[in-house]
């Protein structure tokens, strides 16, 4: 980068005042607005970030139970459900259903944000997921009518340069990825509460703070720290689960396996 | 929250409310009574729509982005679209007729050429138009699949308007981005002038690739799979497709949609399709979730009538196909 000389310099601030903000000392980059901007391709909670412009190693990430608040008396069974050799309990990805929130924040994916003065636009290459996230004043009400959803009903405002998504309206779901050796998998309720708070640590890097509120299952909310690296060189790819996915709820018969086989 | 209705298929009510010849009328007054007498000051048929629509845009100055680009951004949704058919269909047409599944009387998308009919190659009209495909294979959207380009813009419930979308253009134009409620799917057009993805690589929406002619966005698509369809006939293209797509703004909450599709393998020459795309100015309104795989249960009674998935196996067989 090529210093310009003072007074150019002056001149050039004097002159872009009016339609973009000052330079931020930490080179963060902003909007008009002067908020900060998440636009770009990300690699997500779901890689480890090597800070590569290029490379970062995908990986699973799952909640840590030290994160996690205590258990409600009997409220177990809800968070755990053993293995049940149903694809519908054990894991509905494997038939292309939604991933939902919050599994679907540390997919080891790429993942496109766009970001206008009015709505944040989120794209998954995982599950072709799309959020749009209309911003406005802090602590707002969602809206009384919510139907559950795999992705619920996401709001977004500012807390200074921090961006605060708060969501409401999750059918109960699958929690994260988790998967142990013996089979199971964790799930949330229909009360879950979630916040997603990121915030700029330099020009590249974001915190992602995820505070998970589940009344059905957790005595107090609690709260996870991940991070995600933006990756201008990246672009999103086309995923389309169903594109292998040739049977009924993952009851392949076997002339459905001798048809996919014979493709 | 969008108040937007989400009904059963009414012909399936249909069906079973009335006799044969009755709901070729029904069907025929109802696809009329959906439709407005004029779309953005232009009459409501698509060819009449195509030629107005493009002279009216000549005196129309668009709602620019900062950056001075004409501004498409919103919700919007498709009108003078039939799920059914792009094709013509005739009030003396066997299908408009059926006591099953009465098809709409109506002029048809297509524009060019003349005749409202895909200029298919003999071999490949015995395919389309209601033929093989409709007739041996699962819809790819019965599977779950993708409508695929530009089938995404048609569906809906034809008493109702059709499934939205959302056109966001995010600061810088380097992208044009194209968030549709049908299938919960995006579409992510460069428009930095970068040449298409290798020839290797094939895509069910494709590689899209926006630019602007004076006002006008045109999307220029290739790397096609040549997986979906463009109609419920089973109308189709392969993976030579090309497409290019263009939308005029005629008013504020109006847009010229036109789509040209050439594939040599198929058809005889390209042809053209048009409509319009019609703002939804609903306020707070907002694209809902599809989870099509959520209420699949249909799949098992194709099967075991012998329907097979598509994956454009009919074309494949004939001309061969790049196989992945």
């Amino acid at each position: 980068m090529h210093r310009l000389p003072l007074a150019a310099a002056v001149l050039l601030a004097a002159c872009s005042t009016a339609r973009a903000p000052a330079a931020d000392p930490q080179g963060i980059p902003r909007a008009a607005d002067g908020k900060p901007d998440f636009t770009g391709t990300w690699a997500g909670p779901g890689f480890v970030h090597t800070g590569n412009p290029d490379t970062d190693k995908p990986q699973v990430r799952l909640y840590t139970d030290a994160n996690m608040a205590p258990i409600k008396p009997d409220a177990r069974q809800l968070l755990y459900r053993p293995y049940a050799k149903n694809v519908l309990i054990d894991d509905p990805t494997a038939v292309c259903l939604p991933n939902g929130l919050t599994r679907q924040i540390p997919s080891p994916y790429a993942q496109q944000w766009i970001q206008t003065p009015t709505q944040l636009v989120i794209l998954y290459e995982y599950m072709h997921f799309f959020r749009v996230i209309p911003f406005g004043a802090p602590n707002r009400p969602h809206a009384p009518d919510l139907e559950p959803t795999y992705m619920g009903d996401s709001i977004a405002w500012w807390e200074d340069d921090t961006l605060v998504l708060d969501t409401v309206g999750l059918k109960a779901w699958m929690l994260d990825a988790y998967h142990p050796d013996d089979g199971g998998s964790r799930w949330h309720s229909d009360r879950m509460h979630v916040v997603e708070r990121l915030r700029f640590t330099d020009a590249a890097n974001a915190a992602y703070e995820v505070t998970i509120d589940d009344p059905a299952i957790f005595e107090r909310p609690w709260v996870e720290r991940w991070a995600m690296q933006r990756k201008d060189g990246w672009t999103i790819l086309e995923f389309i689960c169903e594109d292998n996915n040739r049977c009924v709820m993952g009851n392949c018969t076997p002339a459905d396996v001798q048809q996919s086989a014979s493709r | 929250m969008g108040m937007r209705r989400y009904l059963l298929p009414f012909t399936l009510v249909v069906v079973i409310a009335w006799p044969g010849q009755a709901i070729a009328q029904l069907t025929a007054d109802r696809y009329s009574a959906d439709q407005p007498t004029s779309v953005g000051g232009c009459p409501a048929e698509p060819l009449a729509f195509h030629r107005c629509a493009l002279d009216r845009a000549k005196t129309f100055a668009p709602p620019r982005t900062p950056s001075g680009r004409p501004d498409l951004q919103g919700y919007w949704f498709a009108l003078l679209v039939s799920e059914y058919t792009v094709e013509s269909v005739a009030a003396d047409d066997p299908r408009a007729q059926s006591g099953v599944e009465p098809w709409e009387v109506w002029p048809g998308m297509v524009v060019d050429p003349l005749d409202r009919k895909i200029p298919y190659q003999p071999w490949a009209a015995a395919i389309g138009r209601a033929g093989e495909n409709r007739q041996q294979y699962i819809d790819p959207r019965t599977a779950c699949h993708t409508a695929g380009v530009p089938r995404l813009l048609q569906q809906g419930d034809i008493t109702a308007k059709r499934d939205p979308h959302q056109l966001v253009q995010p600061q810088g134009d380097n992208y044009v981005v194209w968030l549709f409620e049908d299938s919960h799917v995006y579409r992510v057009i460069r428009m930095d002038g970068r040449p298409h993805v290798g020839a290797d690589i094939t895509l069910w929406h494709g590689d899209s690739r926006g630019r602007w002619e004076g006002d006008t966005l045109v999307v220029d698509t290739t790397n096609l799979n040549g997986y979906t369809w463009l109609d419920d006939a089973g109308n189709f293209y392969t993976d030579a497709a090309h497409l290019v797509e263009r939308l005029t703004m005629i008013d504020r909450d109006t847009i010229h949609y036109e789509v040209t599709i050439e594939d040599p393998t198929v058809y005889t020459r390209p042809w053209t399709m048009a409509w319009a795309l019609v703002r939804e100015t609903e306020a707070g309104f907002q694209l809902l979730e599809e989870a099509c795989v959520e209420g699949d249960r249909d799949l098992p009674h194709f099967l075991e009538a012998g329907r097979k998935f598509y994956f454009g196996k009919s074309w494949k067989s004939r001309v061969g196909g790049r196989e992945r």
